[in-house]
């Protein structure tokens, strides 16, 4: 099989989320600490201990033309921005060799929703819902959206999925598989996930405060789109280039479905692949977007693993930008990359 | 730096760098063979028209595996988790300290937990928003079954999920691939797997796809063991085949991607695609391991497909009149068995192909170790 020695680089960015409709307006809400937490819209949570959520104010329509469950519109309102960030025309041929990688943890749980709502209630429920739920489909009808013809896959590797897809990404480009990529991440608000995370006990009573309060999480929703592109592509084309991409790690803990391990040997490991691959030293990193959670259990090991493996690294700095987004699930990782490219770009942290 | 730690416990990091002046990153090729097989296939059920795996307690237990963990496995989870175990067992592979980090995991599912999501579903509409089960959550998770395999084994490297529809089985195999050619891991365990679901009947029988003298739904989960030359070398490993090639394509023409779409053109690309990385012609090749599914208009394009680039003479092999379709599962099949083929002498060299909803197409090419 052939491989490449090739660099990768970023060339575009789209984002939407609770802080805002684009990529500007989220990274200046970050900067400003402002907080797209408000109380629950999307369903009642009157019988929950808790009512807080992230949500994102724009219709499914105004975030895509067509009928898609809310978790693939969201992700053709980050694509669609990352694409015409890059400058890529998508009714152009170059169009057609882009492929599609997304991550997502709850998939179609809106139409899930609306689906089982009719059902249990005694209707019928609507086919098209159904046809809508699995992740399958995801990736595939963003691709469409936008004529896009390269390699698609749908990570679903719960809240890793998002950094899991960029990862991915990347090592199709390196393996020759593909010039360019959207990868990221995508996922709605959902009554699935807030019922879950509610039953296991881990939604936070009000606001979350990652390495802070850490009593819990706030649910949010949104989704994170960058073009990862080889370094020659970009250049042939004259794109503008935010950054390098230089590698990732993933690992398991071996440990448990639901928590991580109490002594962080798995979030180690996975920070030393990641700087291993990339070729930097622990003491090279400045800036760490945590995954920062806000529940005692991630926030403790994270803190426990970011200490030991940068303990030689004085001057690096942490944050969690969950404080703002709330936690997006799948779409997570893609949005806090973009979020990281954008303040290593800018030169200010969020 | 950007970090996400996942359930399933699941660990993801990524190094973002600007104008950096390093850049001496080496991707040696890497030759890749399959080690091990684990099927866990389905028997057919008359009363449901579906070919239905058995899973008992005693099985597990004979892989040390303790019913109070096992009974927290939702299906899909516990399907998965048979195969990996009978394909660490058929490759001679025990998980230890000194290789757990160096063995991943990835899987392919069509429809991942749909079970247990619309379980889950149905009891908090039918209950109220604060009434879900914080038992059954985890289980609507897509990579749950990953996460379980993981804390069975206690395999620590790669572990990634894939849903994107019936060739997922397959792309699994691209993916594990790729990780082992990255240098992240030397041995991969790639899955396709899927259970039988009401929502699968509901829809394929919506889309003409399911009933009498169509497809027949199937359920089931099969691992193959993918390894580095030198790990296998020095494990004494057996080896089924060589992976000689793989590619994925996708067709443009449409503008949905919930359907089928059948595309010559992308059909016919992958294969190619394959052969030019294995450096071989059609000619060279003498068996397909098909997705035909025993729906008309899917066989017959299948087979005009196969007739023009390879000729008359091409042997098409069927895994699904005996396993039924159980979409990523299914083809994770095709490719064990033609790997079993292969290593049978029964042919040199062979392809697994298969498509889906998401209109990609992926071949892999296999040839004698």
């Amino acid at each position: 099989m052939p491989m490449n020695e090739k660099r990768c680089v970023i060339t575009g960015l789209g984002l939407v989320c609770a802080i805002g409709n684009d990529t500007e307006e989220c990274f200046e809400s970050a900067l400003n600490g402002k907080s797209g937490i408000t109380d629950v819209k999307s369903f009642d949570t009157s019988a929950c201990y808790s009512h807080k959520g992230a949500e994102v104010s724009s219709t499914n329509e105004q975030l895509a033309k067509g009928r898609y469950d809310r978790t693939t519109a969201l992700g053709i309102k980050a694509a669609g921005e990352a694409l015409a960030d890059a400058g890529i025309d998508t009714d152009s041929e170059g169009a057609s060799d882009i492929g599609v990688i997304l991550g997502s943890c709850i998939a179609g749980a809106a139409c899930v929703e609306k689906y089982y709502n009719a059902k249990v209630n005694g209707g019928k429920g609507d086919i098209d819902d159904l046809k809508a739920m699995p992740a399958s489909v995801i990736a595939g009808n963003v691709a469409d959206y936008y004529n896009a013809g390269g390699i698609t896959a749908n990570i679903v590797n719960a809240c890793a999925a998002g950094t899991l897809s960029v990862a991915m990404a990347i090592d199709l480009i390196r393996g020759g598989k593909g010039e360019i990529f959207l990868a990221g991440g995508c996922d709605s608000f959902s009554s699935l996930a807030y019922a879950g995370f509610h039953a296991l006990r881990a939604l936070a009573p009000s606001d979350c405060s990652p390495f802070n309060h850490s009593d819990g999480i706030t649910l949010g929703e949104g989704a994170g789109v960058l073009v990862v592109e080889s370094y020659e592509h970009a250049v042939k084309r004259g794109a503008k280039i935010y950054c390098d991409v230089l590698g990732s790690g993933v690992s398991s803990d071996a440990y448990h479905i639901t928590a991580p391990r109490p002594d962080g040997e798995g979030q180690m490991s996975v920070i030393t692949r990641a700087v291993k691959n990339s070729g930097l030293k622990f003491t090279d990193i400045e800036y760490v977007n945590a995954h920062g959670t806000g529940t005692a259990k991630n926030d403790e090991s994270e803190f426990l693993s970011l200490n030991t493996v940068f303990a030689d690294n004085k001057d690096l700095s942490v944050s969690s930008t969950k404080s703002m987004t709330g936690h997006c699930l799948g779409a997570a990782g893609a949005i806090e990359a973009v979020l990281t490219v954008k303040a290593l770009k800018e030169g200010r942290k969020t | 730096m950007s970090n996400s730690f996942a359930f399933g416990g699941n660990n993801a990091s990524i190094v973002f760098a600007k104008d950096p002046n390093l850049l001496n990153l080496t991707c040696p090729k890497q030759d890749l063979y399959v080690t091990g097989v684990g099927i866990v296939g389905g028997e057919f059920d008359e009363a449901s028209k579906t070919y239905v795996a058995k899973l008992d307690t005693d099985t597990f237990k004979s892989y040390g595996v303790k019913s109070a963990f096992l009974r927290k496995l939702d299906r899909l989870s516990q399907l998965q988790l048979l195969s990996g175990l009978r394909a660490l067992e058929d490759a001679g592979v025990t998980v230890t300290p000194e290789n757990e980090g160096i063995i991943g995991i990835c899987i392919g599912t069509n429809d991942g937990p749909m079970t247990e999501i619309a379980n889950f579903q149905k009891g908090i509409i039918r209950d109220g928003i604060d009434k879900g089960s914080a038992f059954a959550f985890p289980n609507t998770v897509y990579n749950a079954a990953g996460g379980y395999l993981s804390i069975a084994t206690g395999i620590k490297g790669y572990n990634v999920t894939i849903a994107n529809g019936f060739q997922s089985g397959l792309q699994s195999v691209c993916a594990a691939a790729g990780a082992i050619m990255f240098g992240y891991e030397s041995i991969m365990l790639a899955s396709g797997t899927d259970e039988c679901t009401d929502i699968d009947e509901e829809i394929y029988s919506d889309l003409g796809m399911a009933g009498e003298g169509k497809m027949t739904l199937g359920e089931g989960s099969v691992t193959c063991v993918i390894e580095k030359d030198s790990s296998a070398t020095e494990r004494g490993a057996k080896r089924y085949a060589k992976i000689a090639g793989f590619s994925s394509t996708r067709d443009t023409s449409g503008d949905r991607s919930d359907n089928l779409r059948l595309s010559e053109a992308a059909l016919t690309k992958a294969i190619l695609n394959v052969l030019e990385e294995g450096g071989m012609k059609a000619s060279d090749v003498k068996c397909i391991y098909g997705f035909g599914n025993g729906i008309a208009e899917i066989d017959n394009f299948e087979m005009d497909v196969y007739k023009k680039i390879f000729g008359d003479g091409i042997e098409v092999k069927l895994v699904k009149k005996d396993f039924g379709e159980a979409r990523a599962a299914s083809s994770s099949l095709q490719f064990a068995m033609l790997a079993k083929d292969i290593s049978d002498g029964k042919f040199e060299s062979g392809i697994a192909v298969s498509y889906g909803t998401s209109a990609l197409y992926s071949a892999v090419l296999l040839t004698k170790a």
